[in-house]
């Protein structure tokens, strides 16, 4: 899939869409259609008006991609908005994750807060607490529905949560939880009704 | 619209797999998007699935499992297989014949063919040989399939080629259910010939398959 060349962005720069082998914005930029390329990497700021298709991503500074990203490997530790799906063999987030679509991983890992419309995956990881002196913010995850193999939930708000093991831990707000082998629930996990499906 | 559905959770507990493996399979697309139906319930949003598509599906990849690796499943199982065919292959493949072959050098001047501009190429082929249609009408049905084939690949979808006062035209038309287009035409105008594409692209999927193994 790699075709095309190297682009390094410093400064205040647009691109156009197409084919490249690693994209690396360091500044401001606007991304004006698809990318396909082996490495996009934004530690600025960076608009894509179409879709991503990458082996890896990584963002450290804010990305927001109107259409869907496909990658194998995903790394947030910035700020990711996404209006359309995100799909990845494996993502990894520490920053702020906002996916409009369905965010489907093999293996997902979570720290920040975030919205995501649906989740879906094998392994599920989401640690979204905020420290308790900073709870008055607004924050944590919150998702219409979750679905995996293995999911672990903390400071997650949920609509529908369903696996084959499902561990809600403090902080949960889970309407309906549907689970297969195990459901392990801390004291103050607030789940209005679960079952074993 | 009423094709008979199955809900996910039905689909996991009757075939044993996973959520993991069910969002894997869709995301390497060995399941089509389309087969995923969003409907609300009682409980809120809820996805469904074409019942006999997704369980011959399933049963499929997991045949194919064994040997295969998730990417070359998924290049099999795709209405439009990501290839280029030399218009050589075709030829020493006897996929097409040789006049259709020499047809498309001269009035195409392509050598490397898409998966849709060989599925044309098969589809004028076949309509040549069994009188059908004629030389010049060929470029009607290429132009029409190599640009808008791949939107109809999914569906069950059929080529009509008309006649009326010595012009003639083609569509592609998309049938719902299988079994057909249903499309009706004034009485002066002929239907010279309907072709199932959905059958052709699979027997032309089957004997691309077939070259790529032998060489």
């Amino acid at each position: 899939m790699t075709s095309g060349r190297n682009v390094r962005l410093s400064g205040w720069g647009q691109l156009a869409g197409g084919a490249y082998e690693d994209v690396s914005i360091d500044g401001m930029a606007v991304i004006r259609g698809d990318v396909q390329c082996n490495q996009l990497a934004v530690s600025g700021k960076c608009h894509v008006r179409g879709r991503v298709r990458a082996e890896r991503v990584h963002i450290e500074g804010k990305c927001e991609v109107r259409g869907d990203v496909e990658a194998k490997h995903i790394t947030v530790s910035g700020w990711l908005t996404v209006n359309g799906n995100l799909a990845a063999d494996r993502l990894e987030g520490r920053g702020l994750l906002r996916v409009d679509g369905l965010v489907n991983a093999d293996d997902l890992e979570l720290h920040g807060p975030g919205r995501i419309r649906e989740i879906g995956g094998g392994r599920v990881y989401i640690a979204s607490e905020r420290p308790r002196w900073l709870s008055f913010l607004p924050g944590g995850m919150r998702a219409d529905s979750i679905e995996g193999d293995d999911v672990y939930l903390r400071g997650v708000t949920a609509r529908l949560v369903r696996g084959g093991v499902v561990h809600a831990d403090s902080g949960c707000r889970l309407d309906r939880v549907e689970y297969r082998h195990a459901l392990h629930r801390a004291p103050d996990a607030v789940i209005r009704e679960a079952e074993q499906a | 619209m009423d094709e008979d559905l199955i809900s996910k959770k039905e689909l996991l507990d009757l075939t044993g797999i996973s959520y993991g493996q069910l969002y894997r399979w869709k995301r390497k697309r060995l399941i089509p998007e389309e087969w995923f139906i969003r409907r609300s319930t009682f409980t809120g949003q809820e996805t469904f699935f074409p019942r006999d598509k997704i369980l011959a599906r399933i049963e499929l990849i997991r045949n194919m499992k064994e040997d295969l690796s998730l990417d070359e499943i998924a290049h099999r199982v795709s209405p439009v297989p990501d290839v280029t065919l030399r218009l050589l292959d075709l030829e020493k493949h006897h996929i097409v014949t040789q006049a259709t072959v020499q047809w498309c050098r001269q009035a195409c001047q392509q050598e490397v063919l898409t998966f849709a501009e060989a599925l044309a190429l098969s589809v004028i082929d076949e309509l040549i040989r069994n009188g059908a249609v004629a030389w010049p009408e060929a470029d009607i049905i290429w132009q029409t399939l190599r640009r808008h084939y791949e939107r109809f690949a999914e569906r069950a979808a059929t080529l009509v080629f008309v006649r009326k006062l010595g012009t003639s035209t083609c569509a592609i038309v998309a049938a719902r259910q299988e079994g057909g287009a249903d499309i009706e035409f004034e009485p002066d105008a002929h239907v010279v010939a309907r072709v199932d594409l959905t059958a052709a692209a699979e027997a032309l999927k089957l004997r691309v398959l077939e070259m790529g193994d032998a060489s």
